[in-house]
């Protein structure tokens, strides 16, 4: 599974990207993903949700995986904090990677 | 106006019944059962305050008070670096200080920002009415942002590597509360030209704020937005500059300040809400312009004129070129026509250009105010000072 997330937007107005093949992780990192991006059904997520409240950071996450792919744009304003849980551990493991 | 997401379009005074601090705790709500309410609350919220707007406006009718408006009320939370808002109440306007230092630093911004608004504008908090200030600190783990969500604001740790804590710089703290002004005000949509003037608008108070409680003139000022708010090691000054629009920082972690002085260099762009951050350099340093055009504190002529736009003229749908229309205009009613002439000129330098009016036509206010909905009216009922807090 390929994950790209995009953040632009915040107080900062930064663009930063972070990009995983999930299949390059040790096995519980991948298995943590796999278990976030089922449990907030990524595949069959609305394409924007953004709240357009001042300084949100704005999120585009692509995800890919077999052949299938999906794209999801949202901001820190949503309620569904599971998405924020998942963009921030992508964020994480990106990091680790570099 | 605002469309509320209901399935149908319910009458205005159902809005209008329902009081907004119900939409407030909607907009906290994280119930799995009810995804969408969260987010509903908060529109409704914004929905309420444009409603307010309007009744501020109205020609003539003294607008309700809230009673027991006495001045500075702010409330410190804290997320514990949770997701959750507000979170645990840490400190409110009876406490001494707290052991933490981001309550602290949060707190006293709190208030030399009530304190600006006051003393300058004569307005009781951010709804000018006497609104508790709330605000939490430790939001999240290493969360780089700071941000107003509709009722309150919400402050990051900073991860230390790209940013520190968000709340040692008193400029971004004013940012943010006047987030709560403009949506109390003009509501200007966070998207395009209008959502850059959201976001200009938050720079200019923001650093004003800071000028005032230094108590320093426009040349004594860094005109910067967020200075020291970078991680040591990064490469910059600050997150923008009024002064110099793109100069803030250059690193390679963080990429350069993209923001232009100039319309030549408006960016076009599907991120960031259309690069509200971005084009609002462009505003941001006509605004610079007319405070070193009219000298002394930028608060006095300067910060009047904007504050006298923002809370009369501009409608959320505003793009540059009303606001440039809007605030020559202001500085016309105030400063006469040499006031008007240095405001043109600072537009002009950054390439919006608005029409001079001539003195000697009967309604010569009429010329530069076409496109600014009915801002003479406004003007005329609601007075530049008005005071808004009742005698304690």
């Amino acid at each position: 599974m390929r994950i790209r997330v995009v953040q632009s937007g915040g107080l900062a107005g930064l663009r930063r990207e972070h990009e995983l093949d999930t299949d390059a992780l040790p096995e519980e990192a991948r298995q943590s993903l796999a278990k976030l991006v089922q449990g907030v059904a990524f595949f069959g997520l609305a394409p924007a949700r953004v709240s357009k409240l001042p300084d949100m950071i704005q999120y585009r996450v692509r995800i890919e995986e077999g052949d299938r792919a999906h794209e999801v744009t949202f901001d820190d304003g949503i309620s569904d904090t599971s998405l924020l849980e998942l963009v921030e551990r992508v964020a994480e493991l990106a990091k680790a990677r570099r | 106006m605002r469309r509320v997401a209901f399935e149908k379009e319910p009458p205005r005074t159902a809005h209008a019944i329902v009081p907004p601090h119900i939409f407030a705790h909607m907009a906290t709500l994280s119930d799995a059962h009810f995804p969408g309410l969260a987010e509903r609350g908060r529109e409704s919220l914004v929905f309420c305050s444009e409603l307010t707007t309007e009744r501020l406006s109205l020609r003539g009718v003294t607008p309700l008070r809230a009673i027991g408006s006495e001045g500075r009320r702010r409330t410190i939370y804290d997320a514990e670096h949770g997701f959750f808002l507000p979170g645990r109440p840490v400190r409110n306007e009876e406490d001494g200080p707290s052991a933490d230092l981001a309550v602290n630093e949060a707190f006293d911004a709190l208030g030399a920002t009530y304190d600006y608004f006051f003393e300058v504008h004569g307005r009781d908090s951010i709804d000018a009415r006497g609104l508790t200030l709330d605000a939490t600190v430790h939001y999240r783990r290493s969360f780089n942002n700071a941000f107003w969500n509709g009722r309150q604001m919400v402050f990051g740790d900073g991860d230390g590597e790209i940013f520190n804590r968000f709340t040692s710089s008193l400029d971004i703290i004013g940012h943010e509360l006047t987030h709560g002004v403009t949506q109390y005000e003009a509501g200007l949509d966070y998207q395009g030209q209008s959502g850059a003037l959201n976001e200009h608008m938050s720079d200019v108070f923001g650093s004003l704020v800071k000028q005032h409680a230094h108590r320093q003139t426009t040349k004594r000022a860094d005109w910067l937005i967020g200075a020291g708010i970078w991680a040591k090691g990064i490469h910059g000054k600050a997150l923008r500059s009024m002064k110099a629009p793109g100069t803030a920082y250059d690193d390679p972690r963080v990429g350069r300040d993209p923001q232009p002085a100039h319309m030549s260099g408006y960016v076009e762009t599907d991120e960031d809400n259309g690069g509200v951050h971005i084009n609002s350099g462009i505003p941001n340093h006509a605004f610079y312009l007319a405070a070193v055009g009219f000298g002394g504190s930028a608060w006095v002529k300067a910060g009047k004129v904007w504050y006298l736009a923002l809370t009369q003229s501009l409608h959320r749908d505003a793009d540059f070129m009303v606001a440039a229309s809007a605030t020559v205009d202001a500085a016309g009613r105030q400063f006469g026509t040499k006031g008007a002439s240095v405001v043109r000129s600072a537009w002009k330098q950054v390439g919006i250009e608005v029409q001079s009016a001539s003195p000697r036509k009967a309604k010569p206010r009429e010329q530069t105010t076409a496109q600014v909905k009915g801002a003479a009216q406004r003007a005329n009922s609601r007075g530049p000072e008005r005071r808004t807090r009742r005698a304690s």
